[in-house]
């Protein structure tokens, strides 16, 4: 009877875990290249464009991101805007 | 009509890139069809956006309106490549006038260079989005990990497509982190799984000479392939936020299959627009068919289905299909070739008609178009063409024999149908004419050819026979044959037996065996002295395929036969040197439908023609005989044709109705004649006959005809 009343009360438990864990497959493996710039939030390097310009993506284990292209300034922060990218002496 | 190529539409090329402005000119715009934007939100501010943000927008996590104020600009500028509004200022969306639902779903944590989304915000902004009714939804987010089947996001994915929305996901932009192939990033992979593929499309992005961009994930070769297509991705002009620091006015420029996914949902919102009916899976399928094919040919494992093309996208696939008076599916195809008698009628009444794809999308039939010119039109130019012809005629005035051959070379070899059975293998079109008097009391007479050919023949007036004979009228090519018998001084009795054939209708389908009209009729002239003659004539002309000379094929095909009962009255008197005769003919036409074709019915046709001929023999001492002859041909004067048409839509079903054309004709043709002819010593004779046709066949809004034919003979 002691592990079957474990059993009930560990059960649950495992169910309430279960739920909270992310829906995904959640990797905790970080590409080797990828910027960090917060908590589980980074830039990865994925080429450059047709003039040689780098180009970044957002990337967040487990969480989704949008998919919208960034380009680093000179001062190492992203942008969006392609115009403000400092391009040269980057790849 | 207005311009669409506007500066605001200019400046985003996308628009162009995918045929939009085809859709805006037939005055699609995505009016009334929601397109959910489950991103950061929306700028509340941004007056290019707020006429078309739908109050249902939302944000998850608080559950209030408020809160949909876009933290970073990711949501507003998907949201303005879907419907940043038209109105000359910065640029316009896709679907400039649909109704955007913002849906707030990112986690509120930091999101300076950008937020993130929980999978499960995600799935209760979809959700919302459903139940909210949205028929669109753009997901421009992406992970790389695949959904698991069975979780809270796949689950509302599912949902979402069982309800009957169309979603659209974005490709993710370069390779898999993890894995490093060139496909659809793991969430976009999902659209391939069994529950959901055909209700998701996958989006890729090409730059601005449709070539795959360097940062977009590619189709694959997995089945990802089938449901994946591309759009305009690369450097796209749209809406940002109001107070952001690097706001330049009122737009933004931005890169990413964050900005192809929007061009998908907004001319999805277009599509389900024109068309409501769509299921969400139908429209889909029809994005991702009518794309334009890029890179190898076929679906391939760069563009998929290739790039959207709305413009194809709205147009029909496939044939389209009416319904036929006996409830049958019909291919909207053939013509149909008016009748001389009928004129213009049936065109000028023709009502409005709809013809479905294959997706039951409804399209207007434009039946007007599909009516040709009556088929056996005697045209002056025909006649002039029949009349150039060498003839030659033998009279043997001792037997009453009269015989004339007419032959002209038609300049090409012509196909062995039964239309053209009159041709001969060199090309040699023949006219033959025969009279002969057996007897002082009974004579013959027989015509095999051309009716214009006659004339030539004949020498006689070329438009008097043709006003007021139904067969000679209906027919291009026939025989004819008549009998007259002297019963008494003072009465003549006779028959006549006719056959016809329309030889133009091989203008519509060469193939249809030609519609062609065979009768009779019994004469009767009673002499009044002095060359004054009364004339009766009734008979009954049998036409099969044609009524009154009406005939079609395709969805005008089903008239099986008509019936037409004549009588025909004439005189004539001679007062001088001057002789005058005339005629006037009416008849009622019957018609029998074996509802093949969109026809139900024909009320009886009533129709009536005459004409008047005036000669002058006061020179003919010196050779000259004058003439003038007034005619208006066989003309309908009241009948009516039930058409089983589709009009419109009721309870989700095309509505059939019955629309009554009226055949009757609103200007009727008429025509005059001048006509005069020298006899010289020596047997030799000219002959100069001068036309004017006004309303040619009874066609209101052609042009008058008028013509010259000379006919010079010589006697052996």
């Amino acid at each position: 009877m002691p592990e079957s009343r474990s059993l009930a009360i560990s059960l649950p438990l495992l169910l309430v875990l279960a739920a909270c864990a992310p829906a995904g497959d959640a990797t905790t493996d970080i590409p080797e290249d990828a910027i960090r710039l917060r908590d589980n939030y980074y830039m990865l390097p994925i080429g450059t464009d047709d003039d040689g310009c780098p180009m970044f993506r957002p990337y967040a284990p487990g969480m989704m991101t949008d998919q919208a292209i960034r380009f680093r300034r000179a001062d190492g922060s992203f942008t969006m805007a392609r115009e403000e990218a400092a391009c040269e002496g980057r790849s | 009509m207005v311009d669409y190529n506007t500066p605001e539409y200019r400046r985003n090329y996308g628009l162009a890139a995918v045929n939009s402005i085809t859709a805006y000119e037939a005055g699609l715009s995505g009016q009334g069809v929601t397109v959910a934007v489950v991103d950061t939100g929306i700028d509340l501010k941004q007056e290019d956006l707020d006429a078309n943000l739908s109050p249902l927008s939302i944000d998850i996590t608080s559950n209030t309106f408020e809160g949909v104020q876009d933290p970073y600009g990711h949501g507003t500028w998907v949201a303005g490549i879907v419907a940043a509004e038209k109105n000359d200022s910065g640029m316009h969306g896709v679907a400039f006038n649909a109704t955007l639902m913002a849906v707030r779903a990112d986690n509120h944590s930091d999101c300076t260079d950008g937020c993130t989304f929980a999978d499960n915000d995600v799935a209760r902004g979809i959700n919302y989005a459903v139940n909210k009714g949205a028929r669109v939804i753009n997901l421009s987010l992406g992970s790389d990990q695949q959904i698991i089947p069975g979780s809270l996001l796949a689950d509302a994915l599912t949902n979402a497509v069982d309800a009957g929305v169309v979603v659209v996901v974005a490709a993710g932009n370069g390779d898999d982190a993890m894995v490093g192939q060139s496909r659809p990033d793991g969430f976009a992979r999902f659209a391939a799984d069994a529950a959901v593929k055909g209700g998701i499309i996958i989006a890729g992005a090409v730059d601005s000479s449709n070539t795959i961009t360097t940062f977009s994930n590619k189709a694959g070769s997995g089945e990802e392939q089938d449901v994946y297509m591309v759009a305009p991705g690369q450097s796209i002009t749209t809406t940002d936020l109001t107070e952001s620091d690097i706001n330049r006015g009122k737009t933004t420029v931005i890169y990413g299959t964050s900005a192809a996914t929007p061009y998908i949902a907004a001319a999805a919102a277009i599509l389900l627009e024109k068309f409501p009916n769509l299921t969400g899976r139908e429209a889909v399928e029809i994005l991702l068919n009518s794309a334009k094919d890029l890179g190898a040919a076929g679906a391939d494992a760069v563009y998929g289905q290739g790039l959207l093309d709305i413009a194809a996208a709205i147009q029909p696939s496939g044939t389209l299909e009416m319904t036929s008076a006996g409830g049958k599916s019909l291919a909207l195809e053939g013509a149909l070739l008016a009748s001389p008698a009928m004129g213009g009628g049936l065109a000028q009444t023709m009502g409005r008609a709809l013809a479905f794809d294959a997706y039951e999308r409804a399209y207007n039939a434009d039946l007007s178009s599909r009516i040709e010119e009556p088929a056996s039109r005697f045209t002056l130019a025909e006649a002039a063409g029949r009349m150039t012809r060498l003839h030659s005629s033998l009279d043997v005035e001792r037997y009453g024999l009269r015989l004339g051959i007419s032959a002209r070379d038609t300049g090409r070899q012509h196909a062995a149908t039964s239309l053209e059975r009159h041709a001969r293998d060199g090309g040699l079109d023949a006219d033959m004419s025969f009279e002969a008097s057996v007897t002082p009391r009974l004579s013959v007479s027989m015509q095999s050819g051309s009716t214009a050919g006659h004339t030539a023949a004949t020498g006689e007036m070329a438009l008097t026979a043709r006003a007021v004979d139904p067969a000679s009228q209906l027919s291009t090519q026939g025989e004819r044959a008549g009998m007259t018998f002297a019963l008494t001084r003072h009465l003549d009795v006779g028959a006549v037996a006719f056959t016809g054939e329309r030889l133009q209708a091989e203008r519509m389908d060469r193939s249809l065996e030609a519609p062609r009209q065979s009768g009779g009729g019994v004469t009767l002239r009673r002499w009044l002295g002095a060359g004054a003659h009364l004339d009766i004539e009734g008979g009954r002309m049998f036409e099969t395929g044609s009524t009154l000379g009406l005939t079609g094929t395709g969805v005008f095909s089903g008239i099986e036969r008509a019936t037409t009962d004549y009588l025909k009255l004439g005189g004539g008197i001679a007062m001088g040197t001057l002789r005058l005769d005339g005629a006037w003919m009416a008849s009622r036409t019957e018609t029998t439908l074996d509802e093949s074709g969109v026809f139900a019915g024909f009320s009886t046709l009533k129709a009536d023609g005459w004409a008047l001929t005036l000669t002058d023999s006061r020179f003919a001492a010196q050779g000259h005989l004058f003439g003038l002859h007034v005619t208006q041909p066989l003309a309908v004067t009241a009948g009516t044709a039930t058409l089983h048409l589709a009009t419109g839509w009721r309870d989700d079903a095309p509505l059939y109705t019955r629309q009554v054309a009226d055949l009757s004709v609103a200007e009727r043709e008429t025509s005059l004649e001048l006509f005069h002819r020298y006899e010289a010593a020596g047997g030799l004779s000219l002959q100069t006959n001068f036309i004017y046709r006004r309303n040619p066949d009874n066609l209101a809004g052609v042009a008058d005809e008028a013509a010259v034919f000379l006919h010079l003979a010589t006697a052996l």
